[in-house]
């Protein structure tokens, strides 16, 4: 497969 | 040399190529791409920025320093998230 960086897309707090 | 594991309280699933991890205790929903997810998979045991980008390299054929350096920022961002837990040796 092709490289890309590995990335956190997103963060959310969940209440 | 710095060491990291994935918190036992996190979990994760993959959906359409990204995976979307759970942590129970936080209360957190963290989302991350198909290179991130398979970083992810390794972290089930204790790792290195090194280990880890041997295995990325291998697994995606290719080569290069700047891997590495991936590999520490996205790290590092798993930590700030509260996801990983990390020694120094």
């Amino acid at each position: 497969k092709g490289y890309n960086a590995p990335h956190v897309l997103s963060h959310l707090a969940v209440q | 040399m710095t060491t990291y594991v994935r918190k036992s309280e996190a979990d994760a699933v993959e959906l359409d190529g990204e995976w979307i991890i759970l942590n129970m205790e936080q209360y957190t929903v963290t989302t991350i791409n198909e290179v991130g997810g398979f970083c992810w998979e390794l972290l089930r045991d204790k790792q290195t920025p090194e280990s880890i980008a041997q295995a990325v390299m291998k697994e995606y054929d290719t080569q290069g320093r700047a891997v590495e350096a991936d590999i520490e920022e996205f790290l590092a961002h798993l930590s700030r998230c509260e996801l990983v837990d990390y020694e120094r040796e």
